[in-house]
C-alpha cells in the first residue's frame, strides 16, 4: 500500500513538472505570437509611409519630388491593368487616390478623353477590406491649363491618399 | 533493492530523458527561429535603406551586416533574391550589393535623355584600378567613375587608381589611392594618353582591375571594357562576353566583380538583375511617356510643339517595341538601335523644353 502511494506521488510530481514545462512553452509561444502581431501592425504602418514616399518621388507619377504631373497621372489611371503594371514597382495590397482641392467639392475622374477638365485620379480600387491609410497635401502640375487660347502650366494643390490592406 | 526501486529508477530515467529531449528540441527550434528572424530583419532593413537612397539620392552607411555572417550572403539572379542561409529577400529595385561588414550605399543614374534610370551601389571598402589602353577612352572612364560613390569624410572608402604595365599608380592622392572627386581631377587632361597592359600579378586581391581597351582579345583577368565612342560595346568578365549600353551595365559588373559561388559570377548576376529590372521599368516608362506625349500633343496650341510631341510619342513607341523583346540587351544590334532611338527621343524632348512646352526630365 505504502509503495503504491509513493509511486502515485512520484507520478503526480512527474505530471506536474511536465505540465509546468508545457505551460511555459505555451507562454513563450503566445508571447512570440503577440509580439509578431504588434510587429505586423508596425510593419503595415511603415509600409503605408514607405508607399507614400515612393508614390510622391517616382518619376512615373511626378514632375519632381512631391509635384505630381497631371498628364502622367491621367495616362496611368486610364491604363486597364494599372495595378498589375505597378506591382513590380510598388508591390500589392494597396490603393491610392489623388484629388485636386476644389471648393465646390465636385469630383471629376480623369480619363484620356476628358483631360484636362478633371480633378481626380484613382489607382487600384478601394476594396471593402481592412486597411491603414494616410493623407498628404501635394502639388499637382497642370500641364495644359488654358487661359483664353493660350496654355500656361500651373500648380494646383491636392490631396494624396495612400492605403495598405491588412491581410 | 526491490522491484519497486528498480521501476522508479527506470521510470525516472525515461521521464528525465523525455523532458530533456523535449526542452532541447524546443530551445533549438526557438533559437533557430530567433536567428532567422534577426537575419530577415537585417535584410529588410538593408532593402529599405537602399530603397531610401534610391528614392532620395542621399548616400548612407549600413553597418548591420556585422551582426551576422555577411560572407554567407549571396544573390540568386533567377529569383532576384538575396539569400543568407534559410532566409531570403526579393529585390524589387536595382540594388547592386557586394556583401561586407560595413557598406557605403550610393545612388547612380543612367540618363537616357527621355528618362533616367536610377540604381544603387552598396559597397564595402573597395579599390578599383583602371588600365586605360585606349587614349580615346578617358571620357568613358570619367562617365563610370562619376556614377560611383564619393566617400570623402566617410569611414567606408571607395578608391580609384591607375595601372601602367608593372606600375601601380596609387600614390597620386597623398600617397594612397584617390577618392572619386580627387581621381577625376587627377585624370583630367589625360585624353590621348595610353598605358601599357597591366601585369595583374602586381595587384593583390584587394583590388578590382578594369581594363579599358579597343580590343579585349587575350585579356582574361578582371573586367575588360571594349571602348566605344557611342557608349555601346562589349564588356568581358571572367572571359565571358556581354553587351553594355549604359554606365549601369558596367557598374553592375564592377560592383559584383569576379567573385563566384554556385549561382555563378557575381558581376554577371548583378548585370542580369540590372537588365531585367531596367527592361521592365524602361518599357513601362516608354509606354507611359508615349501616351503622355500623345495627350499633350492633342492639347497643344503651338503647332511646332504639337508636332514635336507627336514625334516624341512615335520614338517612344519604337523604343517600347525594342524593349518588348526580353533578350534585347544580349544582342549588340538591338542595344545600338535602342541607344540611337533613346538619343533621338532625348533630342526631341530637349527641343520641346527649349520651346517652353514641357519641363526637363
Amino acid at each position: 500500500m505504502k509503495g503504491q502511494m509513493e509511486l502515485m506521488e512520484y507520478l503526480f510530481l512527474t505530471v506536474f513538472v511536465i505540465l509546468i514545462i508545457i505551460v511555459l512553452m505555451f507562454f513563450i509561444t503566445g508571447w512570440q505570437v503577440t509580439q509578431s502581431g504588434i510587429e505586423r501592425t508596425k510593419e503595415v504602418s511603415d509600409e503605408v509611409t514607405f508607399l507614400m514616399k515612393k508614390f510622391s518621388t517616382m518619376d512615373y507619377f511626378v514632375k519632381e519630388d512631391g509635384v505630381f504631373d497631371d498628364a502622367k497621372l491621367t495616362v496611368l489611371s486610364s491604363m486597364e491593368n494599372v495595378c498589375e503594371e505597378l506591382r513590380p514597382i510598388l508591390g500589392s495590397n494597396w490603393f491610392a487616390t489623388i484629388t485636386v482641392f476644389d471648393e465646390s467639392g465636385s469630383i471629376k475622374v480623369c480619363t484620356e478623353s476628358n483631360y484636362p477638365d478633371c480633378n481626380h485620379w484613382s489607382f487600384c480600387k478601394k476594396e471593402n477590406r481592412d486597411f491603414v491609410s494616410r493623407k498628404l497635401p501635394v502639388n499637382i502640375y497642370r500641364n495644359t491649363n488654358r487661359i483664353g487660347d493660350s496654355i500656361f502650366a500651373k500648380n494646383d494643390i491636392g490631396v494624396l491618399e495612400v492605403g495598405f490592406y491588412e491581410i | 533493492m526491490d522491484t519497486y526501486q528498480i521501476f522508479k529508477i527506470i521510470l525516472g530515467l525515461i521521464v528525465s530523458a523525455f523532458i530533456v529531449i523535449f526542452i532541447v528540441i524546443f530551445i533549438s527550434n526557438y533559437g533557430g527561429l530567433q536567428t532567422d528572424t534577426q537575419k530577415a530583419k537585417i535584410l529588410s532593413l538593408f532593402d529599405k535603406t537602399a530603397t531610401n537612397v534610391l528614392l532620395y539620392g542621399n548616400d548612407a552607411n549600413f553597418t548591420e551586416f556585422k551582426r551576422m555572417d555577411y560572407s554567407a550572403i549571396t544573390f540568386d539572379p533567377i529569383s532576384e533574391t538575396i539569400i543568407t542561409g534559410s532566409v531570403s529577400r526579393k529585390l524589387t529595385e536595382p540594388i547592386f550589393l557586394y556583401p561586407g561588414k560595413t557598406l557605403y550605399i550610393h545612388r547612380g543614374e543612367a540618363d537616357l535623355g527621355w528618362w533616367k534610370f536610377y540604381f544603387v551601389e552598396a559597397l564595402p571598402d573597395t579599390s578599383i584600378i583602371f588600365n586605360v589602353m585606349d587614349g580615346d577612352a578617358w571620357e568613358q572612364v570619367i562617365d563610370i567613375v562619376t556614377e560611383m560613390p564619393s566617400t570623402t569624410g566617410e569611414t567606408i572608402k571607395t578608391r580609384f587608381g591607375l595601372c601602367d604595365g608593372s606600375t601601380l599608380q596609387e600614390d597620386f592622392c597623398n600617397d594612397e589611392l584617390c577618392e572619386r572627386d580627387y581621381f577625376l581631377q587627377a585624370i583630367y587632361g589625360n585624353e590621348g594618353m595610353t598605358f601599357s597592359r597591366c601585369r595583374e600579378t602586381i595587384l593583390g586581391e584587394k583590388y578590382r582591375l578594369v581594363f579599358v581597351s579597343d580590343s579585349c582579345t587575350g585579356i582574361n583577368e578582371g573586367i575588360c571594357i571594349e571602348s566605344s565612342p557611342d557608349g555601346v560595346g562589349y564588356i568581358y568578365i571572367d572571359g565571358n562576353q556581354h553587351v553594355y549600353k549604359d554606365v549601369a551595365d558596367i557598374i553592375a559588373m564592377i560592383v559584383g566583380y569576379i567573385k563566384s559561388d554556385h549561382f555563378g559570377v557575381y558581376g554577371e548576376n548583378l548585370y542580369t538583375l540590372k537588365n531585367e529590372i531596367f527592361r521592365e521599368r524602361a518599357l513601362f516608362a516608354s509606354q507611359v511617356l508615349s501616351s503622355r506625349a500623345k495627350i499633350l500633343s492633342s492639347e497643344m496650341t503651338i503647332n511646332q510643339c504639337k508636332q514635336l510631341f507627336e514625334t516624341l510619342g512615335e520614338k517612344l513607341d519604337e523604343i517600347s517595341n525594342i524593349l518588348s523583346d526580353e533578350d534585347y540587351y544580349k544582342d549588340i544590334d538591338s542595344a545600338i538601335q535602342f541607344k540611337q532611338l533613346s538619343e533621338e527621343a532625348g533630342r526631341t524632348h530637349r527641343e520641346i523644353v527649349n520651346m517652353g512646352c514641357d519641363y526637363p526630365i
